[in-house]
C-alpha cells in the first residue's frame, strides 16, 4: 500500500495533450505549453513567382512534454484572380526554415480560358513524427523537439499567367462578394498527441 | 477538509478518448487502444470503373472502452487526369459499404484539352457505437470490442473522366518531379465517449 506522503500523477483522459485552433487575428492563446501570439491576417495576399510566407500560418511552437506527434493544419481560401485561368499555386510547410518535402501540395482548378470562377478551400497539413531517432525534416521526422520551432507555410504561384490570392472570396449569397466578404479568414490548427 | 474515507472521482479531461493521425509513411503508432502500422504510399494511384481499395486508407481498429462515436477521416490529393476527373468514394467496414458515407468529387468541366484540377480532397464519417443492433450500412456498430477494418474504395465515373490520387501535377512553376510527385494521404481517427 502506498504511503500518505506518496504523490501520484493524475491519469490523463486521452492522448491529446493540447490543441490550438483559431483564426490568426493577432490574439494570444495560452495552453499548457505556453502562450502563443498569432499573426494578424487582415485581407488577401497575392502570391508571386517565389515562395513567400503565408501570412497567418506561422507559429513558434514548443510541444508539451511527452508529445510524440504534432498535427499541423492550415486552411486557407483560394481565389484564382478572375481572367487568370485557374490559379496554379504551390504550398510547402517549413520547420525552422527547412522544407518538409513530403507535405508539398499543388492547387489548381480545371482549365477554362474565359471563366475564372473557381473559389475553394485549400488544406495544407502534415503529422510530424517526434519519435524518430534521427531528424529528417524533409520527411517530417524529428528527434528531440523540446524547444520552440517555427512552423509556417510558404506558397508561390506557377507563373504570372496564373495569378492567385490567398483568403480571397468571390461569391456570396447568389452574387458577387463585396466589402468585408471579399476575403475569408484562415484557420490554424495544431494538435499535440502522446 | 475531506476525511480520509471520502472518495473522489478522477477528473476527466474531456470526451476524447484517443486520437490517431498519421501520414501513410509506414510509421507505427501506439495509442491507448493498441499499436497500428500505417500503410506506405510511394506512388500515385489511378482509378478504373470498378471500385478498388484506396491506398493508405485501411486500418484495423479497436476503439478504446467507452467509445460512443468514432470519427474516421482520410485526406488525400486529388488530380483530374482527363476532362473533369469524376471520382466516386465509398467507405467500408469489415467489407460492408457504409452507404451514408459515399461521396464524390470532380473539378469543373472543361473540354479545352487541359486537365488541371489538382487539390486536396477527403472523405469522413462518424460511426455510431451506441446502438443496440448493428446496421453497418448506416454506420451503426453494436458491440465493437475487437478489431474491425475500415477502408476507402474509389472509382472513376467512366474512362473519359480519369482521376489520379496522391499526385501533384505541378511543382514550383513546372511539372512535378522527385518526392513532390506524390502526396502521402493522412488518416485520422478520433474516439469520443
Amino acid at each position: 500500500m502506498a504511503n500518505l506522503t506518496d504523490s501520484f500523477s493524475v491519469s490523463s483522459g486521452n492522448n491529446v495533450l493540447e490543441e490550438i485552433q483559431c483564426v490568426p487575428d493577432g490574439r494570444d492563446v495560452t495552453v499548457n505549453s505556453g502562450t502563443y501570439t498569432l499573426q494578424n491576417v487582415t485581407g488577401t495576399q497575392t502570391l508571386t513567382d517565389t515562395y513567400t510566407e503565408v501570412n497567418g500560418s506561422k507559429i513558434n511552437y514548443t510541444p508539451p512534454s511527452g508529445t510524440k506527434y504534432i498535427k499541423y493544419q492550415y486552411n486557407v481560401h483560394i481565389d484564382p484572380v478572375p481572367n487568370s485561368y485557374y490559379g496554379i499555386s504551390h504550398y510547402r510547410i517549413y520547420v525552422d526554415g527547412s522544407d518538409v518535402t513530403e507535405a508539398m501540395k499543388t492547387y489548381a482548378h480545371q482549365y477554362y480560358s474565359t471563366y475564372g470562377y473557381a473559389n475553394q478551400m485549400m488544406i495544407i497539413n502534415y503529422v510530424f513524427d517526434l519519435t524518430a531517432t534521427t531528424t529528417d525534416v524533409s520527411s517530417g521526422k524529428f528527434a528531440g523537439w523540446t524547444g520552440a520551432k517555427e512552423i509556417m507555410v510558404k506558397a508561390r504561384r506557377y507563373s504570372g499567367t496564373y495569378a492567385i490570392e490567398l483568403n480571397g472570396n468571390i461569391w456570396r449569397d447568389g452574387g458577387g462578394a463585396t466589402g468585408n466578404f471579399l476575403w475569408n479568414r484562415p484557420l490554424l490548427t495544431i494538435q499535440a498527441l502522446s | 477538509m475531506a476525511n480520509f474515507t471520502d472518495t473522489f472521482s478522477t477528473a476527466s479531461s474531456n470526451n476524447i478518448l484517443e486520437m490517431f493521425s498519421a501520414p501513410a509513411d509506414g510509421r507505427t503508432v501506439t495509442t491507448l487502444s493498441g499499436t497500428y502500422t500505417m500503410g506506405t504510399v510511394t506512388a500515385l494511384q489511378g482509378a478504373s470503373t470498378s471500385f478498388v481499395d484506396t491506398s493508405g486508407s485501411s486500418i484495423t481498429y479497436t476503439p478504446p472502452a467507452g467509445t460512443k462515436w468514432l470519427h474516421y477521416r482520410y485526406d488525400f490529393q486529388y488530380r483530374a487526369y482527363e476532362n473533369s476527373g469524376i471520382l466516386g468514394l465509398r467507405l467500408l467496414i469489415d467489407g460492408t459499404a457504409v452507404t451514408r458515407a459515399s461521396t464524390g468529387m470532380a473539378t469543373n468541366y472543361s473540354n479545352q484539352g487541359y486537365e488541371e484540377g489538382n487539390f486536396p480532397g477527403f472523405i469522413d464519417f462518424v460511426f455510431d457505437l451506441t446502438k443496440s443492433t448493428s446496421n453497418l450500412g448506416l454506420g451503426q456498430v453494436s458491440g465493437w470490442t475487437s478489431g474491425k477494418t475500415i477502408k476507402v474504395q474509389h472509382r472513376e465515373y467512366s474512362s473519359s473522366y480519369d482521376v489520379n490520387l496522391h499526385n501533384n501535377k505541378y511543382e514550383d512553376g513546372t511539372s512535378s518531379s522527385g518526392n513532390e510527385i506524390h502526396v502521402k494521404p493522412i488518416l485520422t481517427l478520433i474516439a469520443y465517449s
